[in-house]
Protein backbone atom coordinates (compact mmCIF):
# COMPACT_ATOMS: atom_id res chain seq x y z
CA UNK A 1 0.00 0.00 0.00
CA UNK A 2 2.47 2.33 1.10
CA UNK A 3 4.59 1.70 -2.16
CA UNK A 4 1.56 2.77 -4.26
CA UNK A 5 1.75 6.30 -2.88
CA UNK A 6 5.26 6.77 -3.12
CA UNK A 7 5.10 5.64 -6.80
CA UNK A 8 2.98 8.88 -6.71
CA UNK A 9 4.98 11.22 -5.35
CA UNK A 10 7.99 10.14 -7.45
CA UNK A 11 5.41 10.88 -10.78
CA UNK A 12 4.61 13.95 -9.43
CA UNK A 13 8.60 15.15 -8.77
CA UNK A 14 9.29 13.64 -12.56
CA UNK A 15 6.76 16.30 -13.71
CA UNK A 16 8.37 18.91 -11.64
CA UNK A 17 11.67 17.93 -13.29
CA UNK A 18 10.12 17.62 -16.45
CA UNK A 19 8.92 20.85 -16.71
CA UNK A 20 11.77 22.77 -15.53
CA UNK A 21 13.75 21.91 -18.45
CA UNK A 22 11.70 22.88 -20.61
CA UNK A 23 12.86 26.71 -21.80
CA UNK A 24 16.24 28.11 -22.58
CA UNK A 25 17.27 31.48 -22.72
CA UNK A 26 19.35 32.48 -25.50
CA UNK A 27 21.49 35.81 -25.42
CA UNK A 28 23.40 37.10 -28.79
CA UNK A 29 25.79 40.35 -29.06
CA UNK A 30 27.19 42.47 -26.61
CA UNK A 31 26.86 45.40 -24.58
CA UNK A 32 29.32 48.00 -25.97
CA UNK A 33 29.10 51.95 -24.86
CA UNK A 34 30.33 54.51 -26.45
CA UNK A 35 32.87 56.28 -24.16
CA UNK A 36 32.83 59.44 -26.23
CA UNK A 37 29.18 59.94 -24.77
CA UNK A 38 31.79 60.79 -21.57
CA UNK A 39 31.97 64.64 -22.23
CA UNK A 40 33.34 67.76 -19.58
CA UNK A 41 31.43 70.26 -21.04
CA UNK A 42 33.60 72.72 -19.01
CA UNK A 43 36.60 72.79 -16.77
CA UNK A 44 34.57 72.42 -13.31
CA UNK A 45 32.08 70.17 -14.32
CA UNK A 46 31.39 66.72 -14.14
CA UNK A 47 30.86 64.46 -16.64
CA UNK A 48 27.79 63.64 -18.60
CA UNK A 49 25.91 61.40 -16.46
CA UNK A 50 23.76 59.00 -18.58
CA UNK A 51 25.32 56.86 -22.29
CA UNK A 52 23.85 54.44 -23.55
CA UNK A 53 24.85 51.57 -25.21
CA UNK A 54 25.04 51.88 -29.07
CA UNK A 55 24.83 47.81 -29.18
CA UNK A 56 22.72 45.49 -27.00
CA UNK A 57 21.93 42.05 -26.85
CA UNK A 58 19.26 40.17 -28.53
CA UNK A 59 17.43 37.39 -25.88
CA UNK A 60 15.78 34.56 -27.35
CA UNK A 61 13.17 31.72 -25.83
CA UNK A 62 13.91 28.53 -27.07
CA UNK A 63 13.30 24.75 -26.15
CA UNK A 64 14.13 21.18 -27.49
CA UNK A 65 10.14 20.61 -27.15
CA UNK A 66 8.50 22.80 -29.34
CA UNK A 67 5.24 20.92 -29.24
CA UNK A 68 4.85 21.13 -25.24
CA UNK A 69 6.30 24.60 -25.13
CA UNK A 70 4.63 26.69 -27.85
CA UNK A 71 2.22 27.80 -25.33
CA UNK A 72 3.73 27.86 -22.47
CA UNK A 73 3.42 31.22 -20.16
CA UNK A 74 6.92 32.53 -18.42
CA UNK A 75 8.42 35.50 -16.94
CA UNK A 76 11.94 36.95 -17.18
CA UNK A 77 13.82 38.23 -14.24
CA UNK A 78 17.44 40.26 -14.61
CA UNK A 79 19.88 41.50 -11.76
CA UNK A 80 23.63 42.03 -11.92
CA UNK A 81 26.37 39.96 -10.71
CA UNK A 82 29.17 42.87 -9.82
CA UNK A 83 33.62 42.39 -11.21
CA UNK A 84 34.09 45.48 -10.32
CA UNK A 85 31.60 48.54 -9.77
CA UNK A 86 31.03 51.49 -8.07
CA UNK A 87 27.53 51.56 -5.80
CA UNK A 88 26.91 55.11 -7.43
CA UNK A 89 26.47 53.92 -10.95
CA UNK A 90 22.89 52.77 -12.13
CA UNK A 91 22.58 50.27 -14.81
CA UNK A 92 19.20 49.91 -17.09
CA UNK A 93 17.74 48.25 -19.07
CA UNK A 94 14.84 47.86 -21.28
CA UNK A 95 13.51 46.19 -24.40
CA UNK A 96 13.20 47.44 -27.55
CA UNK A 97 11.04 45.30 -29.35
CA UNK A 98 9.10 42.17 -29.62
CA UNK A 99 10.89 39.77 -31.35
CA UNK A 100 10.24 37.30 -33.84
CA UNK A 101 7.49 33.84 -33.47
CA UNK A 102 9.57 31.52 -34.25
CA UNK A 103 7.20 29.34 -36.34
CA UNK A 104 6.31 32.72 -38.31
CA UNK A 105 2.75 32.74 -37.12
CA UNK A 106 1.64 36.42 -36.43
CA UNK A 107 3.06 38.59 -34.02
CA UNK A 108 4.45 37.69 -30.13
CA UNK A 109 3.06 37.68 -27.11
CA UNK A 110 4.96 39.49 -25.01
CA UNK A 111 3.81 42.27 -22.46
CA UNK A 112 6.01 44.45 -20.53
CA UNK A 113 9.86 45.90 -20.06
CA UNK A 114 9.26 48.27 -22.73
CA UNK A 115 10.84 51.11 -20.15
CA UNK A 116 14.05 51.54 -18.77
CA UNK A 117 14.52 49.76 -15.47
CA UNK A 118 17.36 49.63 -13.08
CA UNK A 119 19.23 46.51 -12.65
CA UNK A 120 19.66 45.87 -8.72
CA UNK A 121 22.32 42.73 -7.35
CA UNK A 122 18.67 40.97 -6.96
CA UNK A 123 16.29 39.20 -9.15
CA UNK A 124 13.54 41.84 -10.56
CA UNK A 125 10.84 41.24 -12.74
CA UNK A 126 11.84 41.92 -16.41
CA UNK A 127 8.77 41.25 -18.73
CA UNK A 128 6.51 38.13 -19.35
CA UNK A 129 5.54 36.25 -22.55
CA UNK A 130 4.12 33.18 -24.23
CA UNK A 131 5.68 30.40 -26.75
CA UNK A 132 9.00 30.81 -28.22
CA UNK A 133 10.55 33.90 -29.17
CA UNK A 134 13.59 35.01 -31.02
CA UNK A 135 15.72 37.93 -31.00
CA UNK A 136 13.90 40.44 -28.49
CA UNK A 137 15.99 43.46 -28.49
CA UNK A 138 17.90 44.86 -25.33
CA UNK A 139 19.48 48.03 -24.96
CA UNK A 140 21.15 49.34 -21.87
CA UNK A 141 21.67 52.38 -20.10
CA UNK A 142 24.18 53.94 -17.62
CA UNK A 143 23.09 56.57 -15.53
CA UNK A 144 24.89 59.07 -12.42
CA UNK A 145 28.29 58.41 -13.69
CA UNK A 146 30.92 60.87 -12.15
CA UNK A 147 34.52 61.76 -11.95
CA UNK A 148 34.56 61.35 -8.91
CA UNK A 149 34.62 57.70 -9.26
CA UNK A 150 37.83 58.36 -11.24
CA UNK A 151 39.32 57.00 -14.14
CA UNK A 152 38.91 52.94 -14.06
CA UNK A 153 37.09 49.84 -15.86
CA UNK A 154 34.22 48.99 -14.87
CA UNK A 155 32.47 45.50 -15.41
CA UNK A 156 29.48 43.58 -14.13
CA UNK A 157 27.66 40.40 -15.40
CA UNK A 158 23.41 40.94 -15.73
CA UNK A 159 22.12 37.80 -15.29
CA UNK A 160 18.77 36.78 -17.08
CA UNK A 161 16.51 33.96 -15.56
CA UNK A 162 12.98 32.23 -16.92
CA UNK A 163 10.83 31.10 -14.89
CA UNK A 164 7.20 29.54 -15.43
CA UNK A 165 4.65 31.89 -14.71
CA UNK B 1 -2.33 3.73 9.32
CA UNK B 2 -0.49 6.56 10.23
CA UNK B 3 2.14 6.22 7.62
CA UNK B 4 -0.64 6.21 4.94
CA UNK B 5 -2.11 9.96 5.85
CA UNK B 6 1.35 11.21 6.09
CA UNK B 7 2.02 10.00 2.53
CA UNK B 8 -1.49 11.02 1.04
CA UNK B 9 -0.88 14.95 3.25
CA UNK B 10 2.69 14.99 1.46
CA UNK B 11 1.31 14.22 -1.69
CA UNK B 12 -0.87 15.96 -1.74
CA UNK B 13 1.70 18.98 -0.10
CA UNK B 14 3.73 18.73 -3.08
CA UNK B 15 0.89 18.60 -5.77
CA UNK B 16 -0.17 22.43 -4.48
CA UNK B 17 3.89 23.38 -4.24
CA UNK B 18 3.55 22.31 -8.20
CA UNK B 19 1.11 24.94 -8.79
CA UNK B 20 2.25 27.54 -5.96
CA UNK B 21 5.95 27.79 -7.17
CA UNK B 22 7.37 28.59 -10.28
CA UNK B 23 9.68 26.62 -11.69
CA UNK B 24 13.28 28.01 -12.77
CA UNK B 25 14.25 26.99 -16.39
CA UNK B 26 17.10 28.48 -17.39
CA UNK B 27 19.59 31.27 -16.24
CA UNK B 28 22.19 33.26 -19.29
CA UNK B 29 23.81 36.04 -18.58
CA UNK B 30 26.14 38.78 -20.73
CA UNK B 31 29.05 41.11 -19.53
CA UNK B 32 29.21 44.51 -19.20
CA UNK B 33 31.72 46.94 -19.25
CA UNK B 34 33.33 50.37 -19.82
CA UNK B 35 35.94 52.83 -19.01
CA UNK B 36 35.72 55.89 -17.10
CA UNK B 37 39.14 57.78 -18.83
CA UNK B 38 41.04 59.75 -17.04
CA UNK B 39 40.48 63.94 -17.30
CA UNK B 40 42.02 67.08 -16.58
CA UNK B 41 41.27 70.27 -16.98
CA UNK B 42 41.43 73.36 -16.00
CA UNK B 43 39.83 77.04 -16.50
CA UNK B 44 40.52 80.54 -14.58
CA UNK B 45 37.04 82.35 -14.47
CA UNK B 46 37.02 85.73 -13.54
CA UNK B 47 35.04 89.10 -13.59
CA UNK B 48 35.72 91.45 -16.44
CA UNK B 49 39.16 91.79 -18.25
CA UNK B 50 41.25 89.45 -15.77
CA UNK B 51 43.77 92.27 -15.21
CA UNK B 52 45.49 92.13 -11.67
CA UNK B 53 46.82 95.73 -11.34
CA UNK B 54 49.61 96.87 -9.13
CA UNK B 55 51.23 100.72 -8.67
CA UNK B 56 54.34 101.10 -6.79
CA UNK B 57 53.63 104.60 -4.71
CA UNK B 58 56.50 107.14 -4.13
CA UNK B 59 56.82 107.22 0.13
CA UNK B 60 54.88 109.41 1.88
CA UNK B 61 57.48 110.28 3.59
CA UNK B 62 61.00 111.62 2.82
CA UNK B 63 63.20 107.92 4.07
CA UNK B 64 59.76 105.38 4.64
CA UNK B 65 59.54 102.49 2.41
CA UNK B 66 57.59 103.22 -0.90
CA UNK B 67 54.16 101.34 -0.85
CA UNK B 68 52.75 98.59 -3.59
CA UNK B 69 49.03 99.01 -4.06
CA UNK B 70 46.99 97.31 -5.93
CA UNK B 71 44.73 99.53 -7.70
CA UNK B 72 42.76 96.48 -10.25
CA UNK B 73 41.61 93.69 -8.29
CA UNK B 74 39.13 91.39 -9.81
CA UNK B 75 37.74 88.09 -8.34
CA UNK B 76 40.35 85.19 -10.36
CA UNK B 77 38.91 81.44 -9.30
CA UNK B 78 40.08 78.40 -10.74
CA UNK B 79 37.68 75.69 -11.49
CA UNK B 80 38.86 72.21 -12.46
CA UNK B 81 37.72 68.86 -13.37
CA UNK B 82 39.78 65.63 -13.04
CA UNK B 83 39.97 61.79 -12.98
CA UNK B 84 42.91 59.63 -12.14
CA UNK B 85 43.55 56.46 -12.58
CA UNK B 86 42.99 53.71 -9.66
CA UNK B 87 46.78 53.97 -8.96
CA UNK B 88 47.69 57.07 -9.95
CA UNK B 89 49.08 59.89 -7.53
CA UNK B 90 47.33 63.43 -6.91
CA UNK B 91 47.75 66.03 -8.90
CA UNK B 92 48.33 69.85 -8.62
CA UNK B 93 48.22 72.71 -9.99
CA UNK B 94 51.23 75.02 -10.90
CA UNK B 95 51.66 78.64 -11.50
CA UNK B 96 54.80 80.64 -13.62
CA UNK B 97 55.20 83.94 -15.13
CA UNK B 98 55.22 83.81 -18.78
CA UNK B 99 55.70 86.53 -21.53
CA UNK B 100 57.96 88.86 -19.43
CA UNK B 101 60.18 88.83 -16.48
CA UNK B 102 58.95 90.53 -13.19
CA UNK B 103 60.91 94.03 -12.67
CA UNK B 104 64.13 92.89 -10.77
CA UNK B 105 63.78 93.86 -6.85
CA UNK B 106 60.22 92.72 -6.64
CA UNK B 107 58.67 89.62 -5.91
CA UNK B 108 55.00 88.17 -6.98
CA UNK B 109 53.20 85.95 -4.55
CA UNK B 110 50.20 84.36 -5.32
CA UNK B 111 47.87 82.58 -2.41
CA UNK B 112 44.99 80.18 -3.41
CA UNK B 113 42.34 80.25 -0.81
CA UNK B 114 40.74 76.42 0.68
CA UNK B 115 38.35 75.04 -1.96
CA UNK B 116 34.51 76.40 -1.98
CA UNK B 117 31.51 75.60 -4.37
CA UNK B 118 28.75 72.66 -5.90
CA UNK B 119 31.38 70.72 -7.05
CA UNK B 120 32.69 67.08 -5.29
CA UNK B 121 35.36 64.17 -4.64
CA UNK B 122 38.63 64.76 -3.74
CA UNK B 123 39.50 68.61 -4.32
CA UNK B 124 42.75 70.06 -3.75
CA UNK B 125 44.28 72.54 -0.85
CA UNK B 126 46.23 75.57 -0.95
CA UNK B 127 49.92 75.31 -0.79
CA UNK B 128 49.85 78.71 0.80
CA UNK B 129 51.38 81.86 -0.21
CA UNK B 130 54.12 80.77 -2.70
CA UNK B 131 56.94 82.85 -4.63
CA UNK B 132 56.23 82.71 -8.41
CA UNK B 133 58.82 82.95 -11.07
CA UNK B 134 59.46 81.78 -14.39
CA UNK B 135 59.64 78.14 -12.95
CA UNK B 136 56.29 76.32 -12.27
CA UNK B 137 55.47 76.50 -8.81
CA UNK B 138 52.78 74.65 -6.92
CA UNK B 139 49.80 76.92 -5.50
CA UNK B 140 47.51 73.66 -5.00
CA UNK B 141 48.08 70.09 -3.94
CA UNK B 142 46.31 67.17 -3.05
CA UNK B 143 43.90 67.07 -6.47
CA UNK B 144 42.20 63.47 -6.81
CA UNK B 145 38.57 62.86 -9.34
CA UNK B 146 36.81 65.61 -8.59
CA UNK B 147 35.44 68.64 -10.02
CA UNK B 148 34.73 72.07 -8.39
CA UNK B 149 31.80 73.46 -10.18
CA UNK B 150 32.28 76.18 -12.93
CA UNK B 151 31.83 79.90 -12.80
CA UNK B 152 33.09 82.56 -10.09
CA UNK B 153 32.35 81.03 -6.74
CA UNK B 154 33.41 77.07 -7.74
CA UNK B 155 37.10 76.57 -6.62
CA UNK B 156 39.87 78.38 -5.47
CA UNK B 157 39.90 81.82 -5.34
CA UNK B 158 43.53 83.31 -6.41
CA UNK B 159 45.21 86.13 -4.08
CA UNK B 160 47.67 88.50 -5.34
CA UNK B 161 50.45 90.29 -3.44
CA UNK B 162 53.78 91.79 -4.14
CA UNK B 163 56.55 92.65 -1.98
CA UNK B 164 59.64 94.72 -2.41
CA UNK B 165 62.80 92.42 -2.07
CA UNK B 166 65.48 95.23 -3.44
CA UNK B 167 64.32 98.63 -3.22
CA UNK B 168 67.94 99.70 -4.51
CA UNK B 169 67.43 98.07 -7.49
CA UNK B 170 63.84 98.93 -8.94
CA UNK B 171 64.03 101.43 -11.29
CA UNK B 172 61.00 104.41 -12.11
CA UNK B 173 58.51 104.64 -14.96
CA UNK B 174 58.83 101.29 -15.68
CA UNK B 175 55.51 99.37 -16.89
CA UNK B 176 55.53 95.44 -17.23
CA UNK B 177 52.59 92.83 -18.50
CA UNK B 178 53.04 89.74 -17.51
CA UNK B 179 51.15 86.39 -17.77
CA UNK B 180 50.52 83.78 -15.42
CA UNK B 181 50.15 79.95 -16.54
CA UNK B 182 48.13 78.00 -14.30
CA UNK B 183 48.99 74.02 -15.64
CA UNK B 184 46.98 71.19 -13.87
CA UNK B 185 50.23 68.16 -13.51
CA UNK B 186 50.71 64.99 -12.16
CA UNK B 187 52.70 65.02 -9.73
Amino acid sequence: MLRKYLILIVFCCSAVVTQAQGLQISLTGMVTFNETQLVISEAGEDIEGTITSNSGVQLSIESNNYWDMKNEKWRIYVHKSNVEWNDGIKLEVKREGNGENTDNKGGTNIHDGTSYAEISDTPNYFFRGMGLIANIPLAFQLKDLSLTMGANDFETDVVFTIYDD
Amino acid sequence: MKNKYFVIGATFLLMLLCEMVHAQYDEESVSVGFRIPEAALIDIEFAGNGFIEFELLPAAEPGSSPVMKQTVDQELWINYSSALGKFSQNRSIVAQVTGAELPTGLDLYIQANEYTGTGSGETGVSAGRVMIGSDPRPVITGIGSAYTGNGIGNGHRLNFEIDISEMDRITANESIDCTILYTLTDN
